[in-house]
């Protein structure tokens, strides 16, 4: 009996002892993470960091999404119509903003997280590498900056030349997050300070980047011109004339002009590398995009076999923009296409989903790159840079919109004038989320296309045409002030 | 003891029992209703004399009697059977089980105890309940036969994750699903499907006919002892063993069809035409070319023979392919029994259903060997092993286009197939889902291999010491394949496939002792303790660009476009300890307390420790009741402990960053910050609860109170998305559920007819009390201090002007004012998905050989968010087709009073989120009923068989409801949610498939 008991217990308390004596039996450890001191521990670690924060900056909420979308649909007078189910951009459409919007939420969201990626490499560049820092540096600088400009672009009223600009901007985050502490709270900048950071991340990068100009290995990546570009979108957003047509200038110089542009405005899109005008993209691939079915641009503007769900289909309103022979407005109808490379002109019938309805062609691929900033709206840029501040920076007006013209098989103009540059610009640069700047810039207005308040008149500063701040947000941090339009 | 007296009293009443002259000799078997065994041991005596005897190790019994005696038949645990002897010298009787009785042993963590001991709130349902279940997965036999216990289907879907509440939500952040522990096994029951469909049910992989007894484990005192994983309740599930009797063999065997529990009815051709009409009148004015308009968004809207006439053309019932009459084939077949030293239950089954929704189905196929030996005086030892394979063919989750219930979204107008050929119409306007269910599949295969391998000292009189080692083993592969004329796989083919491994292992060693203290004290003491290991691993790929349709296995994609390989784990160490005191059979005290350790907490809070403490007074056993008539039974109680949740991530205490890439760069991206202060969420609850018998327990019962406080919310807290984060995990908050639960089991008419009630109802109050000033939204959900957990929160629907038909919003957080649009409204609390009572009523009958049961289940005061309304009832701001409830429901001409607002074409008037998508879901359900008929014993024996049982039984037959939606049971689970997202997004109807009504025929022989 004694035998038992003794033999008994001894198993016992060894098992207990095998599993408890251990603490490590507790000890797991994930296989799929690693701990942030880990990270920032190594070289290696901050250039992970930074390829991560490249890596968020394809996701569909901003440029590879809805960046180009929010911009097109708020800015919407009817060009296109929407008829798609996603009542987000149902209200984007109607300028309905509702800050509960999960699209607007996520924009704000995924912005502030490369944001936090981007100071993290910043505060922990002294563990770089000393040859490869100033790379770092300037790549980090360059996506915190462009990161921040379309933030400020979308979540707060614009920038006027000549005011104090003391309105509110975005919170202004310089600094890694440690821990969440009272300051973690931030109120808005104001968009004066917000615009200055800008510039001043833009053009640290540009400096710093100052080797890295031409494609090709530096697909994808910041470049001084990529910089460059940003920043002409910058002062022109600042309507400081001479600076945008200097930075677009140098771009232009970089990819040694006209010539950079591809033989046919089709050429620009739906391509899986950079082509000779591509300025910066974001690189994608079947393993790595921004959606296919219910996210990434391309599924809203398609109506292709098996792709697309489309949901924006162009109205007569924009097809009244072009003129006959124009390049920009050829449309393929043919019913035997499949895929986007079926379609030669830059519209098609739609042949997919809800078919028979004029698509763009400009987003028909789900993972081919998308573009950022092409040397075509450099040139346009500078035209309209130069003919407001009345310089030549570079080249003439007239002989940057007539290189544009003549791309698109158009006779050149004699003359010009703001409408026209207006007009050129939107037919070069239509769908490419740039509307809503462009609006602003050209004093346009925005009529209401659809819904209870159908043709409704907003002025291109109407709060309106601003984004809320997300509730969730307004909701945290109390430091926060709504847009005028969502009190 | 009381069997000792019975043998004993027996052996009198044969001593002094005179031999009559017209004495017969009666033979028979007495057996188990419920698995035909043999029961030895059965009292058969005779009725007004003290003659008796009692059944042999096979069941057999041998008795003269008097002409026209009654033979009663008793056994513990089981209802009283009497039989008439008339001309028959065989009786055979079979004995069913009474679920009233309080002599029922019920299961415990670590142990068992007889009904009328426990101290603690359990609810019980056993093998007859459970068996012939036409669903895969046993819980729905739960439903509305435990009180308190919330079981919602989530959607209709075969398979797939089921809701199961006990007592209300306890948690935020982490999850509120009960653990299930199988044999003493804490399974995996959680999903291990893909993220990119709705979550599965692994325990759909377990053979219900197996199961012996379920026991819910409600209050703290019942749940503690698996303290740190038991704030939402504890579910054991305990299979069936061999009992000592010769080789039973037990054949089951169900066929039947199945359809929707209900259809919605959307518009045909002439309404949907007429509603178009309506529509584009009253936005764009009475001359509006209104059928050019069709011809635009319909290209085959017209007769292609006749374009002019409008009656005719294409009325396609899409509602109609979404849903189908599908079939239910069952069969089971099992063999028990054993000798003194060795007992053994094994079974063999086979489950095949074709569910009502276009695509689904699933079959199993299960075994399994329950083993028990006994060595030698002290040495004990078995096993409990079964296999299963699953098949599972899935559709997409409610969400997505290619659901096949979002087919309804199709008009009448867009033929299924191009007029007059055999091909699909590709120009439907969404996606024809007739497409993607002939060219998708979505096949799931899980092997799962489950037991425990035990053995058992007995090392001292009254003390023994028990090992168990248990696993939990499932591989599971998914292969998905999208056609190339489908949108999730255009233009070239898409290729999906997941493996799974999920490795559970369980190690428990206790000690339990039994001695008697002193004079009618008896000490009950366990101590003990319990390792836990799970480790997952997962691999995924995907693949675009595939030769032909015919190629569906990723190595033929030109273009691997994701590929993944990942694992994760957690591990638990505890120790534990209980111990039961009961005096004079009146007075019971329990304590119990167990600590256990995480891998999920930072190291220096990986403990915690959770007690519980009860005691009960058996009343009735107290003299002075001792021979009340009327009160049979009565036994106040009370009870109060901790317990705990960790149910959140395997990591979330840390700081972690995951990988990730970028145009072929490898990267890595912040994904959370560290709480290294994590610890767990615990709850205190307190029961007082009082069991009841009256008039010889005819009328018995159960009242419950309870209240549940959980502090130290395992909660997401919020914080400001500036900082790059969205959320921490902290420790903030607190929540409460108190409620009543009544359960009454009646015995109306007894005696040859026979006619049984059992009634329960729970009412649960759940409110979030603190939640440190955060607002946590989900969509409409909220989760806001002083409220219930997820109430939707909108704009409050003000009803139609009955002037003009636009639809009124409330323009404030309070107050009438009214807006028409809707973006201007206000939010408001506008309804709240926990139902504020739920139960089941269950009347069983039986006269000869006859019977009958038939269970009401009921859930009253949820609402429900009909998410997909806001396009099947949008007035034509979509060219979706609509409901009939719309159809006949909107605002025709002035003075109208109606529900909806004037249908409007391509414009909102009111369309958008709104209170007008929410509903009343309250429903009372005819869940099951079965008619059955057992042959006589002298038909069957001429057959050769024990006892043959035929049965229609019918599930969801009949559902009562306002609900305007396809069910009221709607509980969308989407696709890859976190488990906060899953507690707050309750009742969720997003064309979220209806549960089914099934019909079969059964047959059970028992050999």
């Amino acid at each position: 009996m004694k035998t038992k008991i003794i033999s008994a217990l001894t198993g016992f308390f060894f098992l207990a002892a095998v599993f408890t004596s251990c603490e490590d039996f507790l000890e797991v450890e994930p296989q799929l993470s690693v701990s942030d001191d880990e990270v920032y521990g190594s070289h290696d670690g901050v250039l992970n960091a930074l390829h991560g924060a490249y890596a968020l900056i394809g996701g569909p909420q901003l440029w590879a999404g809805t960046s180009i979308f929010h911009s097109d649909l708020v800015a919407n007078s009817g060009q296109v119509a929407w008829s798609g189910t996603f009542i987000q951009y149902e209200q984007m459409n109607t300028k309905n903003m509702d800050p509960n919007d999960g699209y607007i939420t996520g924009k704000w969201s995924r912005a502030y997280w490369i944001i936090d990626l981007a100071n993290n490499v910043l505060n922990n560049l002294n563990i770089v590498d000393e040859n490869a820092r100033g790379r770092v540096e300037g790549e980090a600088k360059f996506i915190r900056g462009i990161v921040y400009y379309e933030l400020l672009r979308f979540y707060a009223a614009p920038y006027v030349a000549g005011n104090s600009n003391g309105h509110p901007g975005v919170p202004l985050i310089l600094t890694p997050t440690a821990g969440i502490t009272d300051d973690d709270f931030a109120a808005r900048e104001t968009v004066a300070n917000c615009y200055q950071s800008i510039l001043n991340d833009l053009n640290d990068a540009k400096a710093l980047l100052a080797e890295y100009t031409a494609s090709g290995a530096n697909d994808g990546r910041a470049t001084a011109s990529a910089s460059a570009a940003f920043l002409a979108r910058v002062y022109m957003s600042m309507e400081n004339w001479e600076a945008a047509a200097n930075e677009s200038n140098f771009v232009i110089t970089n990819f040694e002009g006209y010539d950079a542009l591809n033989g046919t405005p089709r050429a620009a899109y739906n391509n899986d590398s950079y082509t000779s005008e591509d300025v910066f993209m974001i690189i994608q691939n079947a393993t790595s995009n921004a959606g296919q079915a219910n996210d990434g641009i391309g599924t809203f503007f398609a109506s292709l076999d098996g792709y697309g769900r489309s949901d924006i289909h162009i109205q007569p309103m924009h097809m009244d923009m072009f003129e006959e022979s124009d390049l920009r407005a050829t449309i393929t109808e043919d019913p035997e296409i499949n895929v986007i490379s079926d379609v030669p002109g830059m519209y098609y019938i739609g042949i997919g989903t809800r078919p028979g309805n004029l698509m763009s062609s400009k987003w028909g691929k789900y993972d081919a790159n998308i573009n950022v900033i092409r040397l075509a709206e450099m040139i346009l840029t500078r035209a309209e840079a130069n003919f407001r501040n009345g310089s030549s920076i570079g080249a003439a007006p007239l002989a940057d919109i007539n290189a544009i013209r003549d791309r698109a098989g158009m006779g050149p103009w004699d003359n010009l004038d703001l409408e026209l540059i207006w007009e050129e610009r939107y037919r070069e640069m239509c769908f490419e989320g740039r509307l809503l700047d462009d609006v602003r810039r050209f004093r346009k207005s925005v009529t209401i296309p659809d819904g209870t308040e159908e043709g409704t008149v907003l002025p291109w500063d109407s709060p309106r045409l601003v984004l809320p701040i997300p509730q969730r947000e307004m909701d945290v941090n109390p430091n926060l002030v709504q847009n005028e339009a969502y009190n | 003891m009381k069997r000792i007296c019975l043998l004993f009293l027996v052996f009198l009443g044969l001593l002094a029992s005179n031999l009559n002259a017209q004495e017969r000799r009666i033979t028979g078997t007495v057996t188990d209703a419920a698995d035909g065994s043999s029961l030895p041991g059965v009292t058969v005596a005779v009725r007004g004399t003290t003659q008796g005897t009692i059944t042999d190790i096979n069941g057999r019994y041998e008795i003269t009697v008097a002409e026209g005696a009654t033979l009663v038949y008793s056994f513990i645990g089981m209802v009283s059977e009497e039989r008439e002897v008339g001309t028959a010298s065989t009786i055979n009787v079979a004995l069913s089980a009474d679920v009233a009785t309080l002599q029922e042993i019920v299961v415990v963590g670590y142990g068992t105890r007889l009904k009328y001991e426990l101290t603690g709130s359990i609810s019980s349902v056993n093998a007859e309940d459970i068996a012939g279940n036409t669903m895969p997965s046993f819980e729905n036999a739960l439903q509305g036969r435990t009180a308190g216990v919330q079981i919602s289907g989530g959607s209709g879907k075969l398979g797939q994750a089921i809701r199961t509440r006990v007592r209300g939500s306890s948690s935020i952040s982490a999850s509120n699903q009960p653990l299930y522990v199988i044999d003493g096994v804490p399974v995996v029951s959680q999903s291990l499907g893909t993220t990119g469909n709705e979550p599965t049910n692994p325990l759909a992989q377990l053979n219900p006919a197996d199961i012996e007894s379920v026991q819910v484990l409600k209050d703290a005192s019942a749940a503690a002892i698996y303290g740190s994983r038991a704030s939402n309740g504890v579910i054991l599930v305990t299979t069936k063993r061999g009992k000592e009797g010769k080789t039973r063999f037990n054949i089951s065997t169900q066929y039947g069809f199945t359809e929707a529990a209900n259809e919605v009815g959307y518009l045909n051709r002439e309404q949907y035409i007429d509603l178009w009409r309506t529509a584009a009148i009253n936005r764009y004015g009475e001359d509006d070319d209104w059928q050019a308009r069709l011809d635009g968004v319909f290209p085959f809207w017209r007769d292609t023979n006749n374009p002019d006439d409008i009656t005719q053309g294409p009325d396609e019932d899409w509602e109609g392919h979404a849903l189908r009459q599908g079939a239910n084939k069952q069969f089971d077949i099992s063999a028990s029994g054993g000798t003194e030293n060795t007992q053994y239950f094994t079974s063999i089954s086979l489950y095949d259903q074709i569910a009502h929704i276009n695509g689904n189905e699933l079959d199993r196929i299960s075994g399994r060997l329950n083993f028990d030996q006994k060595a030698n005086e002290w040495v004990s030892f078995g096993l409990n092993m079964s296999v299963s394979r699953t098949r599972q063919y899935r559709v997409s989750y409610d969400r997505a286009f290619a659901s096949p219930l979002q087919m309804i979204a199709l008009t009448p107008l867009d033929p299924a197939y191009v007029p007059d050929t055999d091909e699909l119409n590709e120009n439907t306007l969404y996606e024809n889902g007739l497409i993607v269910r002939k060219y998708s599949s979505f096949d799931t295969e899980a092997f799962k291999n489950f037991g425990n391998v035990f053995v058992n000292l007995e090392l001292l009189p009254g003390l023994s010491f028990r090992s168990e080692a248990g696993m939990d083993l499932t591989f599971q592969q998914e292969v998905e394949y999208n056609g190339r004329l489908t949108n999730d796989g255009g233009p070239d083919g898409y290729g999906f496939e997941r493996n799974v491994k999920s490795k559970l292992y369980n190690f428990d060693n206790y000690f339990t002792y039994n001695t008697i203290i002193a004079d009618e004290l008896d000490l009950n003491l366990v101590v003990g303790t319990s390792f836990t290991q799970a480790d997952f691993e997962f691999a995924s790929m995907a693949g675009t660009g595939f030769p032909s349709d015919e190629f569906k296995r990723v190595e033929s994609a030109a273009e691997v476009s994701f590929a993944s390989a990942s694992g994760t784990g957690y591990r638990y160490t505890s120790f534990f300890a209980r111990s039961y005191l009961k005096y004079a059979d009146k007075y019971f005290l329990s304590l119990s307390g167990r600590t256990d350790g995480s891998s999920r907490f930072g190291r220096d809070n990986r403990y915690g420790f959770f007690p519980s403490a009860s005691v009960g007074w058996v009343v009735t056993n107290e003299d002075f009741l001792m021979d009340n008539m009327a009160i049979s039974f009565l036994k106040p109680r009370i009870s109060w402990g901790l317990t705990g949740n960790s149910e959140i991530g395997n990591f979330a205490s840390r700081g972690l960053y995951d990988g990730s890439s970028y145009a072929g760069l490898a990267g890595l991206i912040s994904t959370s910050i560290p709480s290294p202060d994590l610890r767990w969420e615990t709850t205190t609850q307190i029961d007082f609860g009082i069991d009841f018998g009256f008039f010889n327990n005819r009328i018995s019962g159960e009242i419950d109170y309870y209240v549940k406080k959980t502090k130290d919310l395992l909660l997401r807290v919020q914080v400001p998305a500036s900082t790059g984060f969205s959320e921490v995990y902290k420790n903030v908050g607190n929540l409460e559920n108190k409620g009543w639960e009544f359960l009454i089991n009646t015995v109306n008419v007894d005696g040859e007819f026979k006619w049984n009630t059992n009634f329960n109802i729970a009412f649960n109050e759940n409110v979030v009390t603190n939640l440190d000033g955060q607002i946590i939204s989900e969509g409409i959900w909220r989760v806001m201090e002083g409220q219930p957990i997820g109430v939707f929160y909108t704009r409050e629907y003000a009803g139609v002007n009955p002037d003009n038909g636009d639809a009124l919003f409330y323009l404030n957080e309070e107050g009438d004012e009214t807006t028409t649009n809707i973006a201007e409204a206000a939010n408001r609390i506008v309804g709240d998905p926990n139902p504020e009572f739920l139960g089941g009523f269950t009347n069983t009958f039986s006269y000869k050989g006859f019977d009958l049961s038939v269970l009401l289940q009921f859930v009253v005061g949820h609402d429900i968010y009909n998410h997909g309304f806001q396009w099947q009832a949008s007035g034509l701001r979509w060219e979706d087709n609509h409901t009939v409830y719309y159809y006949e429901n909107f605002w025709k001409e002035p003075g109208d009073e109606t529900y909806y607002p004037q249908p409007r074409l391509y414009q909102s008037n009111g369309y958008g989120t709104s209170s007008i998508q929410i509903f009343d879901g309250s429903y009372m359900r005819l869940k099951d009923i079965t008619l059955g008929y057992t042959l006589p014993g002298r038909i069957s024996q001429r057959i050769n068989v024990q006892t043959v049982r035929v049965f229609v039984r019918g599930y969801n037959l009949l559902t009562f409801t306002d609900y305007p939606g396809w069910d009221p049971e709607a509980d969308s689970p989407d696709a890859g949610v976190s488990s906060q997202t899953s507690n707050i997004v309750q009742g969720w109807d997003f064309y979220t498939a209806p549960q089914q009504r099934i019909l079969t025929v059964g047959l059970n022989v028992t050999l």
